[in-house]
């Protein structure tokens, strides 16, 4: 099987996000409320280990740092939860002060895992880091020239730049570098200067107006950020070719995640419940590469005029009003994460979404199963 | 000569969706627009429409596919089965991402 698909004890709500630890043997999520679970696969099933209850109201994001082995997670209440792990294997909470005045949207570990940032509602971003002289975590505000909610954030493998979604559709590459904890950040083609919340670059989501960002990503290398928005399009930057931005009009409903597989390959998905590959092309250009999903409708038994009659009567309803969708997820998929492989080089992914299901996607068995798929 | 006003008809819906005045603050422009791109559309009969959409890049199918939506808006006699033609045929090119940027885009027709 190129894809298996996993439910979660009697989860039926949507998933709002998910997290691995290091070596994917554990998992945490939100059904969609103020808890985060902790499951452990054992076999094919999962064991709920469990429940970080700190948070009042419903969960926004979740991250697991895999060496440092900490969650942090962020919410609607405008808290942000470090999770450490103490003797007993129990999770046990430290409160972020991130003085906010709305909800907590999302949330990321730096790439040394020594900082994190939290996007919010008070269109500010929060930069946190550990002061072990006051043994608290410290939280330093990007403000400006942010006009709307955060929606999404990602970090430069440098672990001093940001990008940052917004729903005033725009994305911007700030700098995020304390000068309590790190050295000076060498120069990158986003640029030299790097004071703590210095603006690098905007960009205007579209010329036509509109499309809130959904996500955006910084790819391996760290010298292109790819972004989803509302308007179903895909948008890629390029630091190395002056910032020039590519963009592609997707046919299909907006996408809601993207991660990159390679430093020139992509997989979308969101609204159309199917995870998308795309390629970029040596000379720049956005093209379409497969739908991972291939799988068919089922016909439950053949479509005989009896069977028709009978699933009717057991359903007592006068029309035949097939819901279930011709692909695995059968709701809006909300969130990708990397599985298997190594940034730049992605084996397997994981997608989560609005129906309560995790599934994990084999690129390898893909490639091998899907015509014309080359990932490159 | 039939042949030679159905290319004219086309080039006059590339140049009114080109020079679609979707960003314009005047009122009165983007009326007159509007105007003057429904009557391309609606002077281009449905067996040419086909061929005037495979002629439109991505962008302009967008374009066109607001004023589709625009000319629902206020309908004339036979008008809204002419444009349920041309929604039909660029939806086969667009998708439903053509119409999702209908509705998600802040400048409109």
């Amino acid at each position: 099987m190129s894809q298996v698909v996993h439910r979660f004890g009697n989860i039926y709500a949507p998933i709002t996000c998910h997290a691995w630890n290091k070596n994917r043997t554990q998992i945490a999520l939100s059904p969609n409320n103020h808890e985060v679970h902790i499951y452990e696969r054992n076999g094919s099933d999962w064991k709920l280990l469990d429940i970080l209850n700190q948070h009042d109201l419903r969960v926004m994001g979740i991250d697991w740092g895999p060496n440092t082995n900490r969650i942090v997670t962020c919410a609607v209440d405008r808290n942000a939860y470090v999770w450490t792990q103490g003797e007993d294997k129990k999770w046990k909470p430290t409160l972020v002060l991130l003085r906010i005045n709305r909800a907590a949207t999302c949330v990321k570990w730096s790439p040394d895992e020594n900082k994190f940032a939290v996007g919010s509602g008070a269109r500010l971003i929060s930069v946190c880091y550990f002061e072990s002289e006051n043994d608290w975590w410290v939280s330093k505000h990007i403000k400006k020239p942010i006009r709307s909610t955060i929606t999404s954030i990602d970090w430069h493998p440098n672990n001093v730049l940001l990008v940052a979604g917004s729903a005033d559709f725009k994305v911007r590459v700030f700098s995020a570098y304390i000068k309590d904890i790190e050295k000076t950040p060498e120069p990158t083609p986003w640029g030299t200067k790097m004071p703590l919340g210095q603006l690098m670059v905007e960009f205007v989501n579209s010329s036509c107006g509109g499309g809130w960002i959904h996500n955006v990503v910084f790819s391996p290398d760290g010298n292109k950020i790819c972004w989803v928005s509302h308007d179903s399009t895909i948008n890629i930057a390029d630091a190395t070719k002056g910032n020039a931005v590519t963009k592609l009009r997707a046919q299909y409903l907006p996408f809601l995640s993207c991660i990159w597989m390679t430093n020139n390959s992509l997989v979308v998905a969101g609204h159309s419940c199917i995870p998308i590959l795309y390629n970029l092309t040596t000379d720049g250009q956005l093209v379409f590469g497969a739908k991972l999903d291939t799988s068919q409708k089922k016909q439950a038994g053949g479509l005989s005029a009896m069977n028709i009659f009978q699933s009717l009567d057991k359903r007592s309803t006068s029309e035949v009003n097939d819901t279930k969708l011709d692909s695995v997820h059968q709701n809006a998929i909300t969130s990708i994460c990397q599985y298997s492989g190594e940034k730049g080089n992605i084996k397997s992914f994981s997608t989560s979404g609005m129906d309560g299901l995790l599934v994990i996607w084999d690129v390898m068995t893909l490639e091998k199963t899907i015509a014309g798929l080359k990932i490159i | 000569m039939a042949k030679n006003t159905s290319s004219k008809h086309i080039d006059a819906l590339k140049t009114v969706l080109n020079s679609a005045p979707l960003g314009s603050k005047n009122q009165q422009v983007k009326d007159n627009a509007l105007t003057l791109t429904l009557r391309v559309l609606l002077a281009i009969k449905p067996s040419q429409i086909e061929e005037a959409v495979q002629s439109l890049e991505i962008e302009l199918i967008d374009v066109l596919m607001k004023y589709v939506y625009k000319g629902f808006e206020s309908p004339s006699e036979g008008s809204s089965g002419h444009l349920l033609v041309w929604h039909e045929k660029a939806y086969n090119i667009g998708g439903v991402g053509s119409i999702v940027r209908v509705l998600a885009d802040t400048k409109r027709a």
